[in-house]
């Protein structure tokens, strides 16, 4: 099963032109200066062009779920280093129009096809695991802190681990009655902020929700991961043709041509365990080891071509002047957001070695 | 991927699952190089008349005319067992390339001998000076009267031990830049002048020779293509197997393997270490994007496009895979490791598996010219800089 046809390419296309024409570098060094904001501008004229409708099904008013697409734009978002809920919206659409209530499912997807509604994946606290967390759901009302949720900023509904009184789970908890603290963190552009929770209304979208949350967002991020690599070997090749050291463009040395096999290597490596990883989610809501062996890879495969091309670029790269930082720093954050590629690794080995899986 | 596709692969898997048990693994343990040998003929006999043998060559010689798409199923559903491979150089380069240049004599006289496993063909390229610069060879094809005498010799050459024929890259013409002065043969190997001598690899196995030609006269009907053309014909001979199926574990013992094997070692405790988790996880990941490149692959081949550039890494990162996985698994067994059979199974052994794989990461392509393939063809980076190019191979240093 193919999850991709030609009007892919058509969308892949558009999305690379709006994106050059609608976000560029000098707008994303104000961000990296102004922790916890975001920028209104793009994700409107994004919502425009229909993308926060491609994750929501027809009946909602959405146009979904569209894996291919979702994957596409999730991929073009990562190469022109974008900011935005745009993934963690798709993912709150796919999850909720797979486990929410009827009652759920008509009061968020409509507003989250047309794009009314923007959301955040708020799971990180300071001392406990993913599936143990301390913030509790008891009656209706959600209490907890959330560490460096991006996108917080700016989002109206919060998709919030959380004990339920029955084991893990997801909860949906509008914003208005959390309060938010900026999170400066090394991507500025991400939006972060802490969230704390006290009493908040708040209602279980249920336990069985908890892992494909985390399996879809992985699997979805590791197509933005990919794009922000290949923007990141695409940027070091063309330096590399144009740079000439010796009496000769540095990209004829093979310690130039080899790094950046090597970065082809691991990318193209990660791309197939994100097609892996997509088709396998888009049919069953879950994919325990491939969505962490997507994760795992694209993660290693956009540090290392982030940093990669850094050394290429030389003394340039490192200068806040250099675009190079900016995947730099959005690399690591995409590392780290979702959780460490440590936990990433566990899980593939877990599902490899042992017979029971989560 | 098509019904027809499934229904092939399915059938291919059945007749495997009947008939390759009796030519693969325990079968072949243990046997003298010419009993292996003679299973391989069988093999490959029994193969052609189920129509498995040569599935893509013309009915007439024997083969089964049938799609590149159905070949690299069948090999990818036999590669699951470790049947001899004699006959993977002869049908797999020189047989097409008879094909496409040889006379309609020569075909008919030799094409169904090969398919049919009674003849093997290998193929001469590599010397002692020209590995990865296979034009920098010197092997010298000299006129004489209407045919040739070559004059050098070959070196890490598959099967040629066994083989009746080859196809041979001499050199023609000094006068002219190297690439210009290559002429594509086909040479008789029982003629006389005709010198094999088996090299031992690191594992003690013989499957690699050194042959020596001393004036060995080959007719001018034995010519691939024109004159001065070889070294465009060997490209284009190493570009036919481009889409080859080989096991994603490089012909070692694999990843399931590996896990089953650190199980079992200090009651699970192996797999409590770190870097054991994190080469598992490398693994995996590596098996699981080239599987899926290799899907596309096919999907591409099935609908009649060429497949993405990026199939070219596999090769790069089998070798190394299977390095570090057998080298662990020794690690783990601590002094324990140093243990070896050389009767083992490279598919079984780790300590076997070890000392082939340095020669996977060079047979067929070095790592550091595969990674230049990809730096120049995929990237777009310009060429190293090779001095020799524009220069006559006779006025050349050294």
């Amino acid at each position: 099963m193919s999850l991709f046809s030609d009007e892919h390419i058509l969308v892949r296309d558009q999305a690379r032109r709006f994106l050059a024409e609608q976000w560029c570098a000098k707008k994303h060094r104000a961000l990296l200066e102004a922790p916890g904001s975001g920028d209104a501008a793009l994700w409107h004229a994004a919502t425009a062009l229909e993308w926060s409708a491609a994750a929501v099904p027809p009946a909602f008013g959405g146009a979904g779920p569209d894996w291919g697409t979702v994957a596409v734009l999730a991929e073009e978002i990562g190469r022109g280093t974008a900011t935005g809920p745009f993934l963690v919206s798709w993912t709150a659409g796919l999850v909720i129009a797979r486990f929410g209530t009827d009652a759920q499912k008509s009061r968020w997807l409509p507003r989250l096809a047309d794009g009314s509604l923007k959301v955040a994946f708020a799971f990180a606290e300071a001392d406990a695991p993913f599936d143990a967390p301390n913030t509790r759901l008891h009656n209706g009302r959600l209490t907890g802190h959330k560490l460096a949720v991006p996108f917080g900023g700016e989002a109206d509904l919060a998709l919030v681990t959380a004990d339920t009184g029955r084991g893990a789970g997801i909860a949906l908890v509008p914003l208005d009655a959390a309060k938010r603290t900026a999170a400066p963190s090394i991507d500025n552009s991400r939006g972060a902020v802490t969230l704390r929770f006290d009493d908040a209304p708040a209602e279980p979208l249920g336990t069985e929700a908890l892992w494909s949350m985390l399996e879809t967002a992985w699997v979805l991020t590791a197509f933005e991961q990919i794009g922000g690599a290949r923007a990141c070997l695409m940027a070091a090749r063309d330096y590399a043709l144009e740079r000439r050291t010796f009496g000769q463009p540095i990209g004829r040395y093979q310690a130039i041509k080899h790094k950046l096999a090597d970065v082809y290597t691991a990318i193209e490596i990660a791309h197939g365990n994100a097609l892996v990883a997509l088709t396998e989610i888009a049919t069953t809501g879950r994919a325990p080891l491939a969505a962490a062996a997507a994760r795992y890879a694209a993660t290693q495969a956009y540090d290392l071509a982030a940093r990669e091309n850094i050394q290429v670029h030389g003394g340039i790269g490192c200068t806040w002047e250099s675009d190079c930082h900016i995947h730099y720093r959005r690399a690591r954050a995409l590392a780290l957001e979702l959780g460490s590629i440590h936990w990433a690794r566990e899980r593939v080995v877990e599902a490899l070695c042992s017979e029971k899986t989560q | 991927m098509t019904m027809d596709v499934n229904a092939y692969r399915t059938a291919a898997k059945v007749w495997l699952n009947d008939h390759a048990p009796k030519f693969a693994g325990a079968a072949r343990r243990g046997l003298a190089p010419a009993a292996d040998l003679a299973l391989g003929r069988a093999w490959q006999a029994l193969k052609l008349e189920a129509g498995y043998g040569a599935i893509t060559f013309p009915k007439i010689y024997g083969g089964a005319d049938g799609s590149v798409i159905e070949k690299l199923v069948f090999a990818e559903e036999e590669v699951r067992y470790d049947v001899p491979r004699y006959f993977s150089v002869s049908l797999g380069m020189p047989i097409p390339m008879l094909l496409r240049y040889g006379s309609e004599a020569d075909k008919d006289r030799l094409v169904s001998r090969a398919l049919r496993g009674d003849d093997i063909w290998c193929q001469l390229f590599s010397e002692p000076a020209a590995g990865s610069d296979l034009a920098a060879l010197r092997l010298l094809a000299v006129r004489d009267g209407e045919g040739w005498q070559l004059r050098g010799q070959k070196l890490w050459t598959s099967w040629a031990q066994h083989a009746s024929w080859g196809i041979i890259l001499a050199r023609t013409d000094s006068t002219v830049p190297k690439h210009r002065g290559l002429t594509l043969f086909f040479v008789d190997m029982r003629s006389p002048g005709i010198d094999v001598r088996t090299v031992r690899s690191i594992s003690g196995h013989s499957a690699i020779n050194e042959v020596f030609f001393n004036d060995v006269h080959v007719p001018d009907a034995q010519r691939l293509g024109p004159v001065g053309d070889g070294f465009r014909l060997a490209i284009e001979t190493l570009m036919i197997e481009r889409y080859a199926v080989s096991d994603v574990s490089g012909f070692g013992p694999g990843l399931a393997d590996f896990i089953a094997f650190a199980k079992r070692q200090g009651g699970g405790a192996a797999l409590l270490d770190a870097a054991v988790r994190q080469a598992i996880a490398d693994t995996y990941i590596a098996d699981a994007g080239l599987g899926s490149i290799h899907e596309r692959a096919l999907e591409a081949i099935a609908q009649g496009q060429e497949p993405g550039p990026e199939g070219s890494i596999r090769k790069l990162l089998i070798g190394r895979k299977r390095q570090r996985l057998s080298a662990l698994a020794m690690d783990i067994m601590g002094p324990a490791g140093v243990y070896y059979d050389p009767a083992d199974q490279t598919t079984e052994s780790f300590q076997a598996s070890w000392l082939e794989a340095p020669g996977v990461r060079i047979a067929g392509g070095t790592d550091e010219i595969l990674r230049n393939t990809i730096a120049e063809r995929i990237l777009g980076l310009p060429q190293d800089v090779r001095s020799d190019k524009d220069i006559p191979f006779n006025a050349l240093p050294g």
